[in-house]
C-alpha cells in the first residue's frame, strides 16, 4: 500500500493573462523520485514552487502528509528547495550555510556540529568547512545547497533543476550520487528538468508537463511505451518518435493515411485495431520509435535510404518515404545498408501508436505490455 | 512560530510606527505652512489652522518696511527680490558650468581613466572637507582680487566646490554608455571631439539632467560661503532667511512664509530626482 | 577605445577642471598655509604678504585654546550622536518598510522629503518650533506639564539648545540613513531570501543574518559620509542657537567663522582651519585603508 506523501489537488496559478499551472493534480508517494518533466515555461517549476509555499495558487490545495499546507509559508512546511542557481550564503562559510537551518531550529551546539561534520562528509566539502561559501565553484555550490538542505530532515525534498549548471560529466556523477542518496535516507524527493533523459534514468515516476497542464504520470517505461498523448510521446525518447500524419481513409479494402500527395499504406498497422470505424475521415498521427522500425524486404514502406549514422552500439537509418516524410530506423550495427539503397520498412505492430491530431490524445494502441 | 494573533498586532504595531514617523516628519513643517498663513496675533496661538487667513506674511516679504516687533521695537528688512534673484542666477549659472566642466571630466575618467586614481580621490576630498575651513583663505583671496560680494566671484565658487559631484554622478552615467557607439563613429571618420559631442553627449542627456538637478539643489541651500562672501549685492537667499533671527524682532509669520519660498524649488527638484538622490549624496558609490 | 587619449579630449577633459580647482580652491588652500604661520588680521593695516611670519605660535594657542577644545569635543560629540541615532532610526524604518503593505510608496515619497529642503529653512523651522510658544511647549508638553510648558526655553540652557540642534539635524537626515539601507535591503537577491525561507527562517532572521551582512560595506560607506558632514555643521547652530547660550552651542565650523569674520582673526582661523583639515584627512586615511585595502 503506497501512502501519499503529497497531493497535489486542482491548482491552478495564474500570472497576469498567462496561466502558468492549469488545474493540476497528482500524488507524490512516501520515498520515491517524482520528477516533472517538460519544456521551459511549462509550469513545472511553478508548480515545485507552489508545492514549496514560495507561490501562493490561485485554486487548489497541497497536502504534504495529512496536512493542508495550502495556507501555510514556508518555513512551516515541512519541505526543503535546491534552487536551480543554488543560492548558497556567498558571506557565510560552509559550515554556517549546512548549519544554518539547524540554527534557525535552535538545535543544541553539539548535535549541529556533529550534523553538519556528517553530511560534509557524505558531500565531500569535509575540508572546505570554513570558506565562504561564495569564493568556491559551481560543483560545489551545488553540493552545499544539497547539504544545507538535507540539514533540516525535510518530509519532502524540492529540486529545481540542480544540474542545469554543471557540465556533463559532473551532471552524471551528481545524478548518480543523488539518487544514491536519495535510496538511502529514503526521502521523498520531487525534482524538476527539462532534460527528458535525465528524467528516465533518475526517476521512480515522471509527470510530464506541457503549457501549464498536466499530460501524463506514468513509471519510465510507461510513458515511453505508453504515451497519452502526442506531446508526450514526442518530448520523450531519442531519437525522437516517427510520425506519420494524415486522414484516414478505406480505398479498395486498403487503409490509408492521406496527406497532400503522401500516401501510407497502413493497412497492416491497423489490423489489430478494432474500431477501424470510427476512425475514417479523421485526421490522425501514427506514432513509432525508430527501434520498432525494422528493415524487412517484405514490408509494406517503401524508401531510400538517405542518411545513416552510428548512434551507441546501433545504426540509425533515415529513410525517405516521400517528399514529406522521411522515417527514422534504428537497426543493429551489423545490419548491411548504404546510402541511396532502396529498402522496405515494416514496424513493430505491438508497438505502434495512434492519436487523434485534433486533440492530440491516443486512440488506442495495441501494446501487449502488462503493467 | 508566531499565533494568528501575534502576526495581527505586529502588522497594526508596523502601521503604527510608520503613521508616527510620518507625523514626525509632516508636523514641523505643516507648523511652519499654518504660520506663514497667521497675522501677528496668531503666532503664539497653539493651534495649527489659522483663523484668520492672511496672505500678508508673504506680501511684506517683498516690501521694504519698518516693522514693529515684540515689546515695540522696529526692525528693517530688505524685500526678498534681491536675494532671489541673485540665487536663482547665481546658482543656474554655476550649476551649468559644474555640470560641463563635471562632464568632460568624466567623459575623460570614464573612457581614458584621465586624471589617474590620485585625481579622482582628490576631487573627492574637496567635499570631504569643512567649508568653514576653507573660508578664511577664500575671504582674504577674493578680496585681494576685488571678487567679494560679486556675482562672479560665487558663481566660480561654488561650481569649484560642486563639480566634483558632477564628476561622479557622470561617470556613472557615461560608465554605462557601451564604448562600441563611439568606436562606430570614429570609425565613420569622426572626431573624438565630435563624436563626444554628437554621440555622448545626447545619450548622457538623462545624466546631465540628474546631475544638474542635483546640483542646483545643493548650490541653492548653500549658506556658509554666501555669508562670508557677500554682502549687498551678490546677497543669496538663504542669506536672507539667516537674517531673520535674534535681533530682527522675532518675525515668525515672516519668517516662516520665507522658509515656504526657500523650500519649493527644492523640493519641486527633489521629487523629480528621487531616484537618483541616494546615488547623488553618496558620490554614486550606492545606487539609488 | 585606445589607452592614451587624443590630445583634444585630454585637454578637455582635465585643463576646465584644472584650471578651476587650482585658481579656486588650490591657490587659496596654499594661501592658508601660509597665513597660519603669520601674526596678520586686515585691522593691522597691512597686507597679509608683508605681515611677519610667527611661526607655531597660532598652532600652540589653538592646542591651548579652552573654546576651541570645547567646540571640538562638543562637535565630536554632536558627530557621534546624530550618526548612530540616525544610524539605527534609519536601519529600523528600512526593516520596517521592507514589506509590502498599502500606501507603501506614498509613505517613502513622505519621509525622504526632509532630504530635500535647505538646512537654513531646517534650522528655521526648527526654531519657530521651539520658541517658547512653538507648538513643542504649546501643544505638547503643555498636554503633560501644564502651563509650566510654556516657561521652558529652549535656546536659554546649554543642554536644551544642544538638544534641539541634535533633533534638526535627526529629524533632517534620518531620511538618509533610511535611504541608503532601504535600497541596499531590497537589493538583496530574491533568491537568498527564499532559500532563507524554505530553511525555516523567520523574516527577522532573514533580516538578521541574510540581508544586514550583505550590505555591510554600504553601511560603512554611509556612516563615513554622514558622520562627515555632520561634523561640519553649521547652519543649524548659526540660525537656532547662535552658538548660544554664550559658546555652549558653538560647533567648531562655527568657531572658525567667528574667528575670521566676526574678529578677524585671520592667521589664527587658519591655523585652526588646518588643525581640522589635518585631523580630518587622517580619519578618512584611515577608514580607506580600513574599507580598501583590507581584503574587500
Amino acid at each position: 500500500m503506497k501512502i501519499a506523501k503529497v497531493r497535489v489537488v486542482n491548482v491552478t496559478k495564474r500570472f497576469g493573462d498567462l496561466v502558468a499551472v492549469n488545474n493540476v493534480s497528482f500524488e507524490v508517494y512516501e520515498g520515491e523520485i517524482f520528477t516533472l518533466l517538460g519544456p521551459s515555461g511549462c509550469g513545472k517549476t511553478t508548480t515545485l514552487r507552489i508545492i514549496s509555499g514560495l507561490e501562493k495558487p490561485d485554486s487548489g490545495k497541497i497536502y504534504i502528509g495529512d496536512n493542508d499546507v495550502t495556507a501555510l509559508p514556508p518555513q512551516l512546511r515541512n519541505v526543503c528547495l535546491v534552487f536551480q542557481e543554488y543560492a548558497v550564503f556567498p558571506h557565510m562559510s560552509v559550515y554556517d550555510n549546512i548549519a544554518f537551518g539547524l540554527k534557525v531550529k535552535r538545535v543544541p551546539k553539539e548535535e549541529l556540529s556533529k550534523k553538519v561534520r556528517e553530511l560534509a562528509e557524505v558531500l565531500e566539502l569535509t575540508d572546505r568547512l570554513n570558506t565562504k561559501a561564495g569564493k568556491l565553484g559551481i560543483s560545489e555550490q551545488q553540493r552545499i545547497a544539497l547539504a544545507r538542505c538535507m540539514a533540516v530532515e525535510p518530509e519532502v525534498l524540492l529540486l529545481d533543476e540542480p544540474l542545469t549548471f554543471a557540465d556533463a560529466k559532473v551532471r552524471e556523477k551528481m545524478r548518480r550520487e543523488l539518487k544514491k542518496i536519495q535510496r538511502e535516507l529514503g526521502v521523498t524527493m520531487i525534482y524538476v528538468t527539462h532534460d527528458q533523459l535525465e528524467a528516465m534514468m533518475l526517476s521512480d515516476r515522471i509527470a510530464v508537463m506541457n503549457k501549464g497542464r498536466l499530460l501524463q504520470v506514468g513509471s519510465p517505461i510507461e510513458v515511453y511505451d505508453n504515451p497519452q498523448n502526442l506531446f508526450v510521446a514526442r518530448f520523450i525518447g531519442s531519437p525522437t518518435i516517427n510520425t506519420i500524419e494524415g486522414v484516414l481513409v478505406r480505398e479498395r479494402e486498403r487503409l490509408l493515411i492521406k496527406r497532400n500527395e503522401v500516401v501510407v499504406d497502413v493497412s497492416e498497422f491497423m489490423s489489430s485495431y478494432h474500431n477501424v470505424e470510427s476512425l475514417l475521415g479523421r485526421e490522425i498521427v501514427i506514432g513509432i520509435r525508430p527501434e520498432d522500425v525494422y528493415l524487412d524486404i517484405s514490408g509494406p514502406i517503401e524508401g531510400v535510404v538517405e542518411v545513416i549514422e552510428v548512434s551507441g552500439e546501433r545504426l540509425a537509418i533515415h529513410v525517405r518515404v516521400s517528399k514529406e516524410l522521411v522515417l527514422k530506423a534504428l537497426v543493429p550495427i551489423y545490419e548491411v545498408v548504404t546510402e541511396r539503397e532502396k529498402v522496405r520498412l515494416s514496424f513493430n505492430l505491438e508497438k505502434v501508436h495512434i492519436f487523434d491530431k485534433a486533440t492530440e490524445e491516443k486512440v488506442s494502441s495495441v501494446s501487449k505490455v502488462k503493467y | 512560530m508566531k499565533s494568528h494573533g501575534t502576526k495581527i498586532l505586529l502588522s497594526a504595531l508596523k502601521y503604527i510606527a510608520i503613521g508616527i514617523f510620518v507625523l514626525w516628519v509632516l508636523i514641523p513643517v505643516a507648523w511652519v505652512v499654518s504660520l506663514a498663513f497667521k497675522p501677528y496675533a496668531e503666532w503664539r496661538v497653539s493651534y495649527f489652522v489659522p483663523k484668520n487667513f492672511t496672505w500678508n506674511n508673504f506680501i511684506v516679504l517683498f516690501k521694504s518696511e519698518a516693522f514693529v516687533g515684540i515689546m515695540g521695537a522696529t526692525a528693517i528688512v530688505e524685500p526678498v527680490t534681491k536675494p532671489l534673484i541673485n540665487s536663482l542666477a547665481v546658482t543656474s549659472l554655476s550649476t551649468i558650468i559644474a555640470v560641463m566642466i563635471g562632464f568632460f571630466t568624466a567623459y575623460g575618467a570614464s573612457r581614458y581613466n584621465t586624471p589617474g586614481p590620485f585625481g579622482l580621490f582628490f576631487t573627492l576630498l574637496t567635499r570631504m572637507l569643512p567649508p568653514a575651513t576653507f573660508v578664511t583663505p577664500i575671504m582674504v583671496y577674493y578680496s585681494n582680487l576685488r571678487l567679494l560680494d560679486t556675482h562672479f566671484g560665487l558663481i566660480i565658487l561654488y561650481s569649484a566646490v560642486t563639480v566634483t559631484y558632477g564628476i561622479w554622478i557622470l561617470k556613472g552615467f557615461i560608465d554605462a554608455i557601451p564604448i562600441e557607439w563611439e568606436e562606430a563613429a570614429m570609425l565613420e571618420g569622426a572626431t573624438p571631439i565630435k563624436t563626444l559631442f554628437k554621440v555622448v553627449l545626447p545619450i548622457a542627456r538623462p545624466g546631465l539632467v540628474v546631475a544638474g538637478l542635483f546640483i542646483f539643489l545643493l548650490t541653492w541651500t548653500e549658506l556658509l560661503f554666501a555669508l562670508v562672501l557677500t554682502n549687498v549685492y551678490a546677497v543669496t537667499l538663504p542669506v536672507h532667511i539667516s537674517k531673520y533671527v535674534g535681533a530682527v524682532g522675532q518675525l515668525y509669520g515672516p519668517q516662516a512664509a520665507l522658509a515656504l519660498i526657500g523650500s519649493i524649488i527644492p523640493i519641486a527638484i527633489g521629487y523629480a530626482i528621487q531616484k537618483h538622490l541616494v546615488t547623488g549624496f553618496t558620490f554614486g558609490m550606492v545606487r539609488g | 577605445m585606445p589607452e592614451k587619449p587624443p590630445r583634444e579630449i585630454k585637454y578637455l577633459a582635465t585643463l576646465p577642471v584644472n584650471i578651476l580647482l587650482n585658481a579656486v580652491l588650490i591657490i587659496p588652500f596654499a594661501i592658508m598655509i601660509y597665513l597660519a604661520f603669520l601674526k596678520w588680521s586686515p585691522a593691522m593695516g597691512m597686507n597679509w604678504w608683508e605681515a611677519p611670519i610667527i611661526g607655531l605660535t597660532n598652532f600652540a594657542r589653538a592646542l591651548g585654546d579652552a573654546r576651541f577644545i570645547a567646540a571640538l569635543s562638543r562637535t565630536a560629540l554632536y558627530t557621534v550622536s546624530v550618526v548612530a541615532i540616525e544610524f539605527f532610526l534609519g536601519l529600523a524604518l528600512a526593516y520596517i518598510m521592507l514589506g509590502d503593505f498599502v500606501g507603501k510608496k506614498a509613505a517613502i515619497a513622505i519621509t525622504i522629503y526632509p532630504l530635500m529642503l535647505p538646512p537654513v529653512v531646517v534650522a528655521t523651522i526648527f526654531y519657530l518650533m521651539f520658541q517658547s510658544y512653538g507648538p513643542v511647549n504649546n501643544l505638547f508638553l503643555k498636554a503633560i506639564m501644564g502651563e509650566e510648558a510654556l516657561r521652558i526655553y529652549w535656546f536659554l540652557k546649554p543642554d536644551t539648545a544642544f538638544i534641539t540642534l541634535l533633533i534638526a539635524d535627526i529629524w533632517q537626515w534620518t531620511p538618509f540613513m533610511f535611504l541608503i539601507m532601504y535600497s541596499a535591503l531590497s537589493a538583496v537577491p530574491k533568491r537568498l531570501v527564499e532559500a532563507a525561507e524554505v530553511l525555516g527562517a523567520s523574516s527577522f532572521t532573514i533580516f538578521w543574518r541574510v540581508r544586514l551582512p550583505l550590505i555591510k560595506p554600504l553601511i560603512i560607506v554611509a556612516l563615513v559620509l554622514r558622520g562627515l558632514e555632520a561634523f561640519k555643521m553649521f547652519d543649524y547652530a548659526f540660525i537656532m542657537t547662535g552658538g548660544g547660550p554664550g559658546t555652549t552651542t558653538e560647533t567648531v565650523s562655527m568657531y572658525i567663522y567667528r574667528t575670521a569674520i566676526l574678529y578677524t582673526d585671520i592667521s589664527y582661523a587658519a591655523a585652526m582651519s588646518l588643525i581640522i583639515l589635518a585631523m580630518i584627512i587622517i580619519v578618512v586615511r584611515a577608514f580607506i585603508w580600513y574599507f580598501f585595502e583590507r581584503g574587500r
